[in-house]
């Protein structure tokens, strides 16, 4: 058994795919092969009709997309942010240059980074912080900003476990500095985003929108680009870019299945390509690739979708709407969240763990469990509890969470006490064989009963991995026997209430609205709970879209065309400001609206690299001051190494 | 209390996860996500056994295998059905094809279960889309008496269902139940005898090593 070691590598896929940066030129198509370093074509009008007319007329929208470009002045590229933040001269900001910051900072990481400078100047040009607005009395402002900050950092001690103390609410509320992109009118044409999905002979096989009759020219004008290139360039075609209207079509043939994205949010040809690798995982979970190529060997034509299933239609969508709609850093850091618990509690459960699979020897030969999971399941999001794995091996977390949105939809309606088996191909662990899940809810919720005492409970779903399909009985049994075992040890406890939550309030990072942060080693990644108040399921979406957006760009900041990083150790900052031209549009509104001002966007977030860890990082609304965003990015990444053992998986119960 | 295997077999959509939720919960969905390999559970029934002396209560446990009906998860099948004491053969009546997969499956259970004593439920479902109404005989694409008669020739047991209205679920796992306890107790008997003289019969395994099996990863 080989499992790749890849598995550290957070971006990875596209970076295999090809090696070498591709030239950027407006007017040409990008095309980046494997089998040659840098292709770039211009293709001349004439060409580009013949390929591409009936894309221009309808799917692209070109002359639609300019003029929603235009009615959305609030969209800010970030090519211009310096441009823009000098034209600016009105606004009292609420710069904190002069915050104080009352506890004094010990720098306890002492790496060197890079600033870097690249030349995608989308970096914020230190001229952007102004001096204040002497019009403000100092006193009435430092005392506004000091309770500010007080609010925001107070609470340190959620961690340690107290959870009952009163903590205060942590504001949603950040500006939306992106055009809003869902959807604009009903149409198919009209979606900002859609992946297709299609054989090598051009039958349909899946869609993100649209109906039969409305994708299918398209699926044929897909593969007739596709097979433009492969027959007479024998290269890949990999992206499109129409940078007018900022419109990217990304292409991924893998025989004889042919898939695309298209996306007019502004994303990277390789944030498309690593999502259409995850729905191509998903598919290949699904049928492995061994059946795959069969089913095709004799009939090229053969229509894929009698073979799969309401079932996997249901997972691809979920998947795509987690990729376009959902902020799901797991797909994104390509790294899993843990579920905090205490170093010791964690140990005592995997040392239940690894006793019981010697005391069981017997039961349970050796080879017969692959890999084991406890998790944690809310509001469709896993975190892991304990692992069992072999020593020095491990799953990818793209395999995972195939299997995690599975899991989803299996239990959808059925009950907890049902056990599934389910087979499933690990496409990044062997793709052309199945291995079996004994998969069983060891505590559930009961969501629909509202106002329950349960509804603190937390999902707990057990699983086992075995490569031997007739394992059931005997994984059946191991489980049985460590659900009791743990329950009798009082073990169960640990994980069946989160009584760790942690909010950005919980750490001592002022002015930071929102992080994300990524240990490598572990895979694993943590953030802060996000939370909306009566789990309004729109203000969530919303609010869920903004954030996502927000770390995207920060993420496009500092990769480069073949989305690896540029440089090992990399901080950058990102600012967001509007145009000034905004208020005029919303000045026409009624006129109660005109007496609240809203606020002035001034976003900005951080993005910090190293070899060890990632750190995401978005601050509030007005926060200009690198310096002390710094301070509190650094404040995060002690808290988390403070933490580290409860926040994140270190070994797993191995064997 | 007697512990029974029962397995689930049949066509993809004819409504078997609807059936054993019902049966366990009593509960219907019109909406269900297909079976990915197959879902173990279980639930009890009583029986009233009449024929012995004294009339007494008998609680029987189904060891349930709610499988997948789809194609590609054939060969997984064995398992579920390997150790198996009935079999619920579930088609959908209104689906001739259902009928012929119900078919194939019993031939395969015939062939593949050397236990004679394995119990085939032949079990049409939806008969809630047919019901009492002339207008709706249409969507009816298997009569009863074709079913009915197969079942007699090939010794099934054999009803209507519905999953949705719940109309003959009970009935249908009862009847199971009275029939597999009927059969243990004439097994009890000869083993007795058997005993007695003292061949008692052995219990042996027999497992192949995984390790050949073509979809296994170690392959």
């Amino acid at each position: 058994m080989n499992i790749k070691d890849q598995y550290l590598d957070t971006t990875s896929i596209s970076s295999l795919r090809s090696g070498v940066r591709p030239t950027k030129s407006q007017t040409s198509f990008n095309i980046q092969s494997r089998a040659q370093p840098s292709l770039s074509i211009n293709l001349d009008n004439t060409i580009v009709q013949t390929i591409i007319p009936p894309v221009n007329n309808s799917l692209s929208g070109d002359i639609e997309d300019n003029s929603l470009l235009h009615s959305h002045p609030r969209l800010r590229s970030m090519q211009s942010i310096s441009s823009i933040a000098s034209r600016r001269t009105t606004r009292p900001n609420t710069s904190s240059d002069q915050l104080s910051v009352n506890t004094s900072f010990n720098p306890i990481i002492e790496q060197s980074f890079t600033y870097c400078n690249n030349n995608n100047n989308n970096i914020d040009d230190p001229s952007t912080i102004r001096t204040q607005d002497a019009a403000f009395g100092e006193e009435i402002r430092k005392d506004l900003i000091d309770r500010l900050a007080q609010s925001i950092y107070s609470y340190p001690t959620s961690l340690a476990g107290n959870t009952n103390e009163f903590k205060p609410v942590v504001s949603n509320e950040i500006p939306d500095v992106f055009i809003n992109d869902n959807q604009i009118g009903s149409t198919f044409q009209s979606h900002a985003k859609n992946f297709f999905i299609l054989t090598s002979a051009g039958k349909p096989i899946f869609s993100m929108f649209g109906e039969d009759k409305e994708i299918i020219p398209y699926m044929g004008i897909i593969n007739t680009v596709v097979s433009y290139f492969q027959i007479n360039e024998s290269t890949n075609i990999k992206t499109i870019k129409l940078n007018k209207t900022k419109q990217t079509f990304a292409f991924t043939s893998k025989a004889p299945i042919i898939l695309m994205a298209y996306s007019r949010r502004g994303e990277t040809t390789n944030e498309l390509m690593t999502q259409l690798d995850l729905l191509y995982s998903y598919l290949i979970s699904s049928i492995n690739e061994r059946q795959l190529k069969r089913l095709f060997h004799n009939r090229s034509n053969f229509d894929l979708r009698n073979f799969l299933e309401v079932t996997d239609f249901d997972n691809l969508r979920q998947i795509c709407s987690l990729l376009s709609n959902k902020l799901y850093p797991d797909f994104g850091l390509n790294a899993l969240q843990c579920f905090v618990m205490r170093k010791n509690e964690r140990a005592r459960i995997h040392d239940t763990i690894h006793n019981l699979l010697i005391n069981e020897n017997k039961n349970i030969p050796r080879g017969t469990l692959l890999y084991g999971l406890i998790l944690s399941y809310k509001r469709k999001m896993f975190k892991l509890c304990a692992v069992i794995r072999p020593k020095g091996h491990s799953l990818h977390t793209i395999d995972l969470q195939l299997l995690f949105s599975l899991i989803t939809h299996q239990f959808e309606n059925r009950d907890g006490d049902q056990e599934l088996w389910l087979p499933i191909c690990f496409p990044k662990f062997n793709s052309n064989g199945f291995l079996y899940s004994y998969i069983k809810y060891l505590s559930r919720s009961n969501s629909n009963n509202l106002g329950s005492s349960s509804s603190d409970i937390e999902d707990t779903v057990l699983v086992l991995i075995s490569a031997q399909k007739d394992a059931f009985y005997k994984l059946k049994t191991f489980g049985d026997k460590l659900w009791n075992k743990l329950q009798s040890d009082k073990l169960n406890e640990y994980f069946i209430k989160d009584r760790f939550k942690f909010r950005i309030s919980d750490i001592q990072a002022p002015l930071v609205h929102h992080f994300m942060y990524k240990i490598k080693k572990y895979v694993q990644y943590v953030m802060p709970e996000i939370e909306i108040h009566n789990d309004d399921t729109n203000k969530l979406n919303r609010y869920e879209n903004k954030l996502k957006k927000f770390y995207g760009h920060l993420y496009n900041s500092v990769v480069d065309d073949n989305g690896l990083p540029i440089n090992k150790t990399i901080l950058n900052y990102l600012h967001w400001e509007e145009e000034e031209e905004e208020e005029v549009e919303e000045a026409e509104g009624n006129e109660i609206e005109n007496d609240f001002q809203r606020e002035k966007i001034n976003m900005m977030g951080l993005i910090w690299i190293t070899p060890q860890f990632e750190l995401y990082l978005i601050c509030n609304n007005g926060v200009n001051n690198k310096e002390i965003v710094l301070r509190s990015a650094k404040r995060i990444i002690s808290w988390c190494k403070k933490y580290e053992s409860r926040l994140f998986i270190q070994e797993g119960a191995t064997f | 209390m007697l512990q029974f295997k029962l397995v689930l077999l049949g066509d993809s959509s004819v409504g078997k996860s609807s059936i054993v939720n019902r049966f366990v919960k009593d509960s219907f969905d019109e909406f269900r996500e297909s079976t990915i390999g197959a879902a173990f559970l279980s639930q009890t029934v009583t029986i009233n056994d009449n024929d012995s002396d004294v009339a007494q209560e008998i609680t029987v446990k189904f060891e349930i295998w709610d499988t997948a009906g789809q194609e590609r998860y054939k060969s997984l099948a064995p398992m579920y059905y390997r150790n198996a004491n009935a079999a619920l053969v579930v088609y959908d009546i209104t689906q001739a094809d259902s009928l012929e997969k119900a078919r194939s499956w019993v031939q395969e259970l015939k062939n593949k279960v050397d236990d004679d004593s394995l119990v085939i439920y032949l079990v049409g479902n939806k008969i809630d889309l047919v019901s009492n109404n002339n207008d709706d005989q249409d969507k009816r694409a298997v009569e009863r008496s074709v079913a009915e008669t197969y079942a007699e020739e090939n010794n099934l047991l054999f009803s209507e269902v519905s999953a949705k209205t719940g109309e003959g679920i009970k009935q249908v796992f009862q009847s199971i139940a009275e029939n597999l306890y009927q059969i243990r107790k004439k097994q009890d008997t000869t083993n007795i005898n058997s005993t007695q003289r003292g061949n008692a019969p052995v219990d042996i395994h027999l497992q192949r090593p995984s390790t050949n099996d073509s979809t296994s990863c170690c392959s």
